[in-house]
């Protein structure tokens, strides 16, 4: 299952409980009554919850995006520079206005099952770049100016993916796009 | 004298910062090998990362212990067949078995495979200098001249360049690109930033803290202060009213 | 009880009531856009958007100010003028913010990320107008929050102001949770709009030095969001030092004490506030790796002192309580329900491996807005609600009651779940039109323009309702 729905699915399981919690507590107000066992109850109900945090990072901090492949080695480079309002993606480094002019809107192809590393950088303001497939988000990373980051991924489908901005980047944001092929 | 035009330079503050040559394309210079066939860079980088060097043979300071030095670190690597050595001269002069001499090479033990020697021709060599921030001058029929080490990608671009000797911490960094280890990130900031929380550091391939962070420090080390001052400004305050705190409270 | 502190508080609330309905217009005006009702074209949305974003964090921020400096006033002397020059000070800075965007067409977002300032000006002043609206409030409030802290040194040391005694379990005054979780808040909004300082700062130093100087990029990130997360995380907290004293009164309760375990709780969130902003760079892959850890681990002990403690309280403050609900009552127990929901969706979108499909898209919004909208908002206006009953003409009409408190709580959530359905669809944030990728962007803002209006229905008949019971006390 895809992580947003897996996250949704949690955090409405997580809203369904809160607001019975809240609604039965609601309702109790109508009568008269002690809440018996006050300490114990909040040591309790804080370890519980204590719990569940120190479990949730031991599983999710290793899951983290910065070591995803990183003991393989990436059977290609793509180097992706942002610019207001759009994308140039290369087989070869842009470092300047000229590269990026060069391969603008040029559509590239990459391998299958293959780890594709993205060497993502922005030469004017901060700009997001992400790979949608079929409208759902894979994988992002921020294009900032002065740093290039580096996006490891492996595509598991075939065919066109869409490259989104993803931070508001000045009035066109909305528009700038490219595509990527996959096969 | 060569050491004392990398010392001079260093000191002058005209040691070239890295990212002026990073991802940069190379020219592709041809040059002579020893058995005086032509050959482009480009017929090595093509196939594989090479690791570009320049010398010249009748050097006599850094050339000989710096080649020494680059054969001693990529015989600890082990995976020599994944990358080529090009060591070229800029001395037009020079014959290539000259420069297996500096490398601790010579004919009853001629270099392995990976490893190639020439010379440079006159056409290219100027400006392949130029790519790579290599500086010479003619002193008294010698050359001084700063040592560069680049590794060259398959298209010609630099991935990493190191002016001198490299350290330990340069060699596992080089080593990790050879090896296409996972570097996350690196910066192309350039110098007019004049000041940034992380410093890449070139030598490591990681960041350091640097004195920006303070910036981010700053707010919550300057509201600690703040807080401290307050405090025993209204130290007076607090004596005078401390009696009917008690009776506040239950308002 | 000073009839200036009731005045001016009220004159306050009256103020934060209508640029809220204004910032709530220019927010049904966006969706309205990207729900294709309306065409008022990609910079003018961008224009709404930096106003709006503003216009909000800073009405709820002076809001919950507002309410610890009438609660302080109830206990202590309080300066007058820090507040008076805060209110000062938050015209001038909200006129100047408005003049910058509609005027000169800035439009780089409220958080201003650099070096967007310097491409989406508008005009060569738009910045320059931009930074001073922003040095303005920055000044006020700091200036303001200062006045509050000194107010509290005045009768407690910081160690007792932090309730330290409470702890080790030394003699000492007693300190309500109130002082406590004030303190706490105020020094966190120094550090932050200290920030805020330090950044327009650097900023002017890049305009005064064009071209010759520049920034990093990554370095004005991390105090962009030191400043802009903590201030809106701080203004909740404000909302909540208010609730602690009011609501266990409301219940009928004895007053909440500082135990310690609330003490230790907030001095807990004093620290914790402070690191979990680096969640907000989880992308930059340029920041170590270290700093994302320490988010994302901040991110998630943050709830576990101040939310669980405070859910708890109030939960059992209520459970048979007999107690007989108010308009702000009601305010306050849902706020807090709302608040532990948007809690929710908060952690899950700081665990690193979530936001890398969650970050920039509308589940971001969709918690904040869940508890901003929801909770910090419905904080302050049970504040309002509360001080309307005590010193307004007539207490609120129950029909009224259940009519506003409806309205509020249907439009909010449904507008807020227009949001979580975009974030679990992948619909990037801050975008005016929907390309075919995300086009099911579009009938999600046509659902929360719907939701939104009757939220924006409730609070008109909330404001007009509030103005008719206490305006005459403003000129009595």
């Amino acid at each position: 299952m895809i992580i947003q729905k897996e996250v949704f699915l949690v955090f409405s399981m997580m809203f369904i409980i809160i607001v019975t919690v809240f609604f039965l507590v609601f309702i109790s107000s109508k009568k008269i009554g002690e809440f018996q066992n006050l300490n114990r109850k909040r040591a309790i109900f804080f370890f519980i919850a204590f719990g569940t945090v120190l479990l949730v990072l031991g599983v999710s901090l290793p899951k983290s995006p910065y070591f995803l492949y990183a003991n393989d080695q990436p059977a290609q480079k793509v180097f992706v520079a942002a610019k207001q309002f759009s994308f140039s993606i290369s087989k070869y480094p842009i470092a300047t206005d000229d590269d990026f002019n060069m391969s603008a809107g040029a559509e590239i192809t990459v391998p299958i099952d293959e780890i594709i590393e993205f060497n993502v950088s922005s030469l004017d303001v901060n700009h997001g770049f992400s790979l949608y497939k079929d409208g759902v988000l894979q994988a992002q990373v921020q294009a900032m100016p002065g740093y290039v980051n580096r996006l490891r991924w492996r595509f598991s489908e075939s065919g066109t993916y869409d490259i989104l901005c993803l931070e508001y980047c000045g009035v066109a944001h909305a528009a700038m796009a490219a595509k990527l092929k996959v096969e | 004298m060569c050491w004392a035009a990398v010392l001079l330079s260093f000191l002058l503050g005209q040691n070239p910062n890295e990212m002026d040559y990073l991802l940069r394309k190379i020219p592709d210079a041809t040059f002579k090998t020893s058995d005086s066939s032509a050959m482009h860079i480009s017929s090595w980088y093509s196939k594989k990362p090479v690791l570009l060097t320049l010398a010249y043979g009748r050097c006599p300071g850094v050339c000989n212990p710096y080649l020494l030095q680059i054969r001693d670190q990529i015989s600890l690597l082990g995976s020599e067949k994944q990358f080529q050595v090009v060591v070229l001269s800029f001395d037009a002069e020079d014959q290539p078995e000259q420069l297996w001499r500096l490398a601790g090479f010579n004919e009853n033990s001629p270099p392995p495979a990976n490893w190639t020697f020439g010379v440079l021709e006159e056409d290219t060599r100027a400006s392949l200098l130029t790519s790579l921030g290599l500086k010479t001058q003619m002193v008294g029929g010698l050359y001084e001249h700063n040592t560069v080490l680049a590794l060259i990608g398959e298209d010609g671009s630099i991935l990493q360049w190191i002016e001198g000797l490299p350290g330990t911490a340069q060699w596992d960094r080089l080593f990790k690109e050879l090896t296409s280890e996972f570097v996350p990130v690196y910066s192309t900031l350039n110098n007019t930033v004049w000041t940034s929380c992380f410093q890449y550091d070139p030598a490591s391939g990681t960041w350091r803290m640097s004195w920006g962070l303070l910036m981010i420090l700053g707010p919550a080390l300057i509201t600690f202060f703040i807080i401290i001052i307050l405090q025993s400004i209204t130290r007076n305050d607090r004596t005078k009213n401390n009696s009917s705190i008690l009776i506040q409270n239950q308002l | 009880m000073k009839t200036f502190d009731k005045k001016f508080t009220l004159l306050w609330l009256i103020t934060i009531l209508i640029v809220f309905l204004v910032a709530i217009a220019f927010g049904i005006t966006m969706r309205m856009e990207q729900a294709e009702m309306v065409d008022v074209g990609p910079l003018n949305f961008y224009i709404l958007m930096t106003s709006h974003g503003l216009l909000m964090a800073g009405v709820w921020f002076v809001a919950g100010m507002a309410g610890i400096q009438y609660i302080l006033s109830r206990y202590f002397e309080v300066p007058r003028w820090g507040s008076v020059v805060a209110y000062a000070c938050t015209l001038a800075g909200v006129v100047v913010l408005l003049i910058s965007t509609f005027l000169t067409k800035f439009h780089a977002g409220w958080y201003f990320l650099y070096p967007l300032p310097f491409y989406a000006k508008g005009a060569d002043s738009g910045p320059v107008l931009f930074l001073i609206a922003i040095a303005i409030l920055g000044a006020g409030w700091l200036l303001w929050s200062l006045v509050l802290l000194v107010t509290i040194l005045r009768k407690y040391t910081v160690t007792q102001a932090l309730a330290w005694h409470h702890i080790t379990g030394r003699p000492g005054p007693a300190v309500s949770p109130f002082i406590l979780i004030s303190f706490v808040s105020l020094i966190g909004v120094t550090a932050c709009l200290l920030a805020a300082v330090v950044l327009v700062i650097l900023y002017f130093i890049e305009l005064a030095r064009s071209g010759t100087m520049s920034n990093d990029p990554l370095l004005m990130k991390n105090l962009t969001f030191f400043f802009g997360h903590t201030l809106v995380n701080e203004m909740l907290y404000l909302g909540l030092a208010v609730l602690y004293e009011l609501f266990p009164k409301m219940a009928g309760k004895p007053a909440y004490k500082t135990s310690w375990y609330v003490a230790i709780s907030w001095n807990a969130t004093l620290l914790i506030v402070l690191f979990a902003y680096f969640h907000h760079l989880y992308m930059d892959f340029a920041q170590p790796v270290a700093f994302q850890f320490i988010g994302q681990v901040m991110s998630w002990f943050a709830p576990l002192p101040a939310a669980c403690v405070t859910i708890f309280s109030v939960l059992t403050t209520v459970y048979r309580s007999n107690m007989k609900w108010s308009l702000a009552s009601l305010l306050y127990f849902f706020g807090v329900m709302f608040w532990a929901v948007g809690g929710v969706g908060a952690i899950l979108d700081a665990v690193i491996a979530n936001n890398l499909v969650l970050h920039n898209t509308q589940w971001v919004p969709a918690h904040f807005h869940t508890y901003n909208l929801l909770g910090n908002v419905f904080f302050s206006l049970a504040f309002a609600s509360w001080f309307a009953d005590e010193y307004g003409s007539e207490k609120m009409a129950p029909s009224m009651v259940k009519v506003i408190f409806s309205l509020l709580v249907i439009g909010g959530t449904g507008f807020v779940i227009a949001f979580y359905l975009g974030g679990a669809l992948s619909v990037p944030r801050r975008v005016d039109m929907y390309s075919e990728t995300v086009d099911e962007g579009i009938s999600l803002a046509k659902m929360a323009v719907v939701f939104a209006s009757l939220y924006l229905v409730g609070m008109i008949m909330y404001t007009v309702d509030f103005t008719k019971r206490c305006a005459g006390q403003l000129f009595s």
